[in-house]
């Protein structure tokens, strides 16, 4: 499949229906998000690793489509984009982060190991060029033993859990969602300024409400957590209820807005 | 000594506070467990003021606005209606009982319905006990099993 992918994109260059390719190369350090624009380059291309492409970084305003287009505004970039890749770039488009206008979306499959290693939820593109998406969803065994778990003893493992915070925000930093300017988990509003551990459950929680309708279950946040909290056990769960309250799942569909975010038909002042 | 509730409730400024005003003014009596706050629409109780009472002493919190169809901003109680069961579910996720936050409308001639609303909240967290939040810190130092 990798070498279909490939020479998809070679070809779109050579053609010049693309300009840019973004997608993961291999380097000597390992895979990581690069820019390819020559066929040679696109020797590197691989399609392996669990991390998802990176959009957005902080703390710069600028995500990687607005350092494209700050070089050449008409470019034509094509996303290598696996089924998380693609939710970010729905669901960060659907909330102005960035346009979709010129972007070619190169879907790609994850196979069962790659999604069951994720835990993925949805491991393909709608937009599917290359690859056969799974016909049923992975499981999440953690998540249903901790849905088991009576509260009081669910309390004392995020107790636990949570009290190994070092507060490095890397779960912020790495969340393809979390594009605030102005972050509550930093303000002391909410969160006393200081404590370390951070004061429980509000620093998490304040991530965990905010990205209620936002979070795309890539699972950044876990991986980034440098002391393997489960932060994305919460998300998930939080995720799942917004999908059976409100049918809505995000970045798996380009257009449909957040019900959170939203005036919905038979709402007042909802225009037919 | 037998344990009292502290709740503290979000009243809507146009519907809910003015049905609690009505209460008060009629001589209704409820019991004094409650802390009200008064905010302009229900639509402003964000979680996290919510979380912010419960960390700070509240064994509950209670959000009151207009009725469906009757708010003063015309759509601020259905974003209310959709976000509070998403908070509930992540209390319930973290092991913090969800019945701890209630939404309810209310209307400005509803004085004698809050009152009953307050009588029978108070007894549920009365029952309900103590919010974990704000007791002695459980002092965990090994990982409870998943
Ligand atoms: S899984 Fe974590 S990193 Fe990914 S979108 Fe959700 S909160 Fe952000
Ligand atoms: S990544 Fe982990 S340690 Fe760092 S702030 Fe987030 S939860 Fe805390
Ligand atoms: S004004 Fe009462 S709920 Fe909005």
């Amino acid at each position: 499949m990798l070498e279909q992918v490939r020479r998809h994109c070679k070809e779109a260059l050579d053609a010049k229906r693309l300009d840019l390719v973004y997608g993961v190369g291999n380097r000597k350090a390992g895979p990581a998000p690069r820019f390819f624009s020559t066929a040679e380059e696109l020797d590197e291309l691989v399609l392996a690793g669990k991390e998802p492409l990176v959009f957005t970084c902080r703390p710069s305003d600028r995500n990687v489509v607005d350092l494209v287009r700050e070089r050449s505004p008409t470019a034509k970039l094509g996303i290598v984009a696996r089924g998380c890749d693609e939710r970010a770039l729905f669901e960060l488009a659907k909330r102005f982060q960035l346009s979709l206008d010129g972007i070619e979306i190169i879907g790609v499959a994850c196979d069962q190991a790659q999604a069951e290693e994720c835990r993925c939820p949805r491991p393909y593109p709608k937009n599917l060029a290359f690859g056969t998406p799974l016909d049923k969803p992975v499981d999440d065994p953690v998540l249903e033993k901790l849905q088991r778990l009576p509260l009081e003893e669910r309390l004392a493992f995020w107790r636990y859990q949570l009290s190994k915070c070092v507060k490095c925000y890397g779960c912020r930093n790495a969340c393809p969602m979390c594009f605030c300017k102005e972050c509550q988990m930093e303000g002391e509003l909410f969160v006393p300024r200081g404590a370390q551990p951070p004061e429980f459950p509000t620093f998490h929680f304040v991530q965990l409400i905010h990205l209620a309708d936002r979070c795309i279950d890539c699972g950044e946040c876990e991986r980034a957590c440098p002391m393997d909290i489960p932060l994305r056990l919460l998300k998930k769960s939080l995720r799942s209820e917004v999908r059976e309250r409100f049918g809505y799942e995000a970045g798996v569909d380009p257009t449909t807005a957040s019900p959170l975010g939203s005036i919905e038909r038979g709402e007042p002042s909802h225009a037919e | 000594m037998s344990f009292e509730p502290r709740i503290v409730a979000f009243l809507c400024n146009w519907c809910s506070y003015t049905g609690a005003d009505l209460a008060g003014t009629a001589r209704m009596r409820y019991p004094p467990n409650v802390v009200i706050i008064r905010v302009m629409c229900s639509g402003r109780v964000s979680p996290l003021l919510v979380m912010s009472a419960l960390k700070q002493g509240a064994d509950a919190v209670l959000i009151c606005g207009c009725h469906i169809g009757d708010c003063h901003y015309t759509t601020g109680n259905w974003q209310t209606e959709k976000r509070i069961p998403l908070l509930r579910k992540a209390l319930e996720m973290l092991g913090i009982d969800p019945r701890r936050v209630r939404l309810e409308w209310v209307s400005a001639s509803e004085g004698a319905r809050f009152v009953e609303l307050i009588e029978e909240y108070v007894a549920e967290i009365r029952q309900l006990g103590p919010n974990p939040l704000t007791g002695a810190q459980d002092a965990r130092t090994s990982p409870p099993s998943l």
